[in-house]
């Protein structure tokens, strides 16, 4: 493939997105350009990087779940909330995203698993995340009571700006885990703990 | 202790209210001073308590185990019993704390980046569908041409053809194609969608048919309408 050829394509490409709107899959693509989805992706990554960050143009090519699709660039919406007005913010509690990260991370997972890590029930958080896409059912469970599975949503990696599922941060950043504990290697020292209840006690 | 607005509401639930007390008195979660943290947990609930009317069942429960707990550790043990492993009765409670904790730190990660898309614009879709079923050339044109063939034969049925009619075919076109489009349009802006039988209901002659014909490949062609079967039935769509 030439340059022109390729310029050719990219324009196409651009059009393409334009008129979409919405995220386009990358299979797709692929098969209007008659190409094997691994090459293409290549010519797609490549020009998603020049468009966004070398010739930085008003649009941004933004890439979720196999998806592609034109958004404004972030830098314009100052001007953008002048012409179109504000866009009303992502509004999502903490327990919603306590929620949201035990299911990013555990997905499919029932409700009942959801309340027992937070200790808490989490039906209000949960219907609100239905509510805006950014979880869904992902089948039940083959368990008595046959319980909902909830799992994310391509629209929770295009709200979080995320590529893929595997773009979250490994959870146990943590330096000691739960394992550590249960091989006993952080042993309660019996001395600290006779003087806490003897502490106790006093009060 | 400090004084003291304790209020309940800022805490997501009970663990989450452990884990503060955990961090303000800056004691090893894993080695927790479980005398000092009930009794700062009681507080806030029996505080709660004055104000509330309700406490949730979650902080109760916890109430309870943490006294549990508490007593538990209080208790002498039994000299036999401590050559033995005991378990340590806070050690459920720790691996659940630990649990959540893991979970209450990514939420920052998420709760950092929720914002990300209210700063993009996106357009609405262009109208895909309809260009999609065009280009891909989706839509049944041989059923269209067997409806058209159909149609033919049923009118031939009832009239047998006369010498006339085709004399209209050799000759001048005398139903010019573009009033039938124009009356075929009509019917589908009224309508939306139409049967395409029922377009030649009231034919006169086979080249008025003809003319309807291609009145509605015209018109499929300008993508101004499209094609479909419905129960062996076929349908032209207005798509405008």
């Amino acid at each position: 493939m030439n340059k022109e050829e390729l310029r050719e394509i990219e324009n196409a490409i651009e059009a393409i997105l334009f008129v979409a709107g919405d995220g386009v899959e990358e299979a797709l693509l692929a098969e209007i350009f008659e190409m094997k989805q691994d090459k293409f992706r290549e010519i797609m990554t490549a020009f998603a990087d020049k468009y966004n960050f070398d010739e930085k143009h008003g649009l941004k090519i933004i890439e979720y779940g196999g998806m592609y699709q034109l958004s404004t660039r972030p830098e314009c919406v100052e001007y953008l909330s002048r012409f179109a007005g504000n866009k009303k913010p992502t509004n999502l509690s903490n327990a919603a995203l306590e929620v949201l990260s035990i299911i990013a991370y555990n997905q499919p997972v029932t409700r009942s698993t959801i309340d027992k890590i937070r200790g808490v029930d989490s039906f209000g958080p949960l219907e609100k995340l239905i509510n805006r896409d950014i979880i869904e059912e992902k089948g039940r469970l083959d368990a008595p009571g046959r319980p909902i599975l909830y799992g994310t949503t391509k629209e929770f990696l295009k709200v979080f700006g995320l590529k893929s599922i595997f773009d979250i941060p490994e959870l146990d950043s943590m330096q000691l885990s739960v394992e550590d504990f249960e091989n006993g290697e952080l042993k309660m020292p019996e001395a600290e703990a006779e003087d806490e209840i003897s502490r106790g006690e006093e009060q | 202790m400090e004084q003291l607005s304790l209020k309940l509401d800022a805490f997501e639930g009970p663990l989450d209210l452990l884990l503060h007390l955990i961090q303000k008195n800056k004691v090893n979660i894993y080695d927790i001073p479980i005398v000092l943290i009930t009794d700062q947990y009681m507080e806030y609930i029996e505080q709660a308590g004055k104000t509330d009317l309700e406490i949730s069942s979650e902080f109760l429960v916890m109430a309870a185990r943490l006294l549990y707990i508490k007593s538990k550790m209080l208790l002498p043990k039994h000299e036999e019993l401590e050559e033995e492993e005991e378990e340590d009765p806070r050690q459920e409670l720790i691996q659940n704390l630990i649990e959540y904790k893991k979970y209450k730190e990514v939420s920052e990660f998420f709760g950092d980046r929720k914002n990300i898309c209210d700063y993009m614009y996106f357009k609405a879709p262009g109208k895909v569908n309809d260009f999609k079923v065009i280009n891909n050339a989706q839509m049944p044109f041989e059923k269209l041409a067997d409806a058209f063939q159909r149609v033919m034969e049923k009118f031939e049925e009832r009239n047998n053809p006369s010498k006339e009619s085709f004399e209209g075919i050799v000759g001048r076109e005398p139903v010019p194609v573009k009033g039938k489009i124009k009356q075929v349009k009509r019917v589908l802006n009224s309508k939306g969608q139409v049967s395409f039988v029922s377009l030649f209901k009231e034919v006169k002659s086979k080249s008025e048919i003809v003319a309807i014909f291609l009145a509605v490949l015209e018109l499929i062609r300008d993508c101004m309408a499209t094609v479909c079967v419905n129960n062996n039935e076929v349908y032209i769509n207005n798509c405008e």
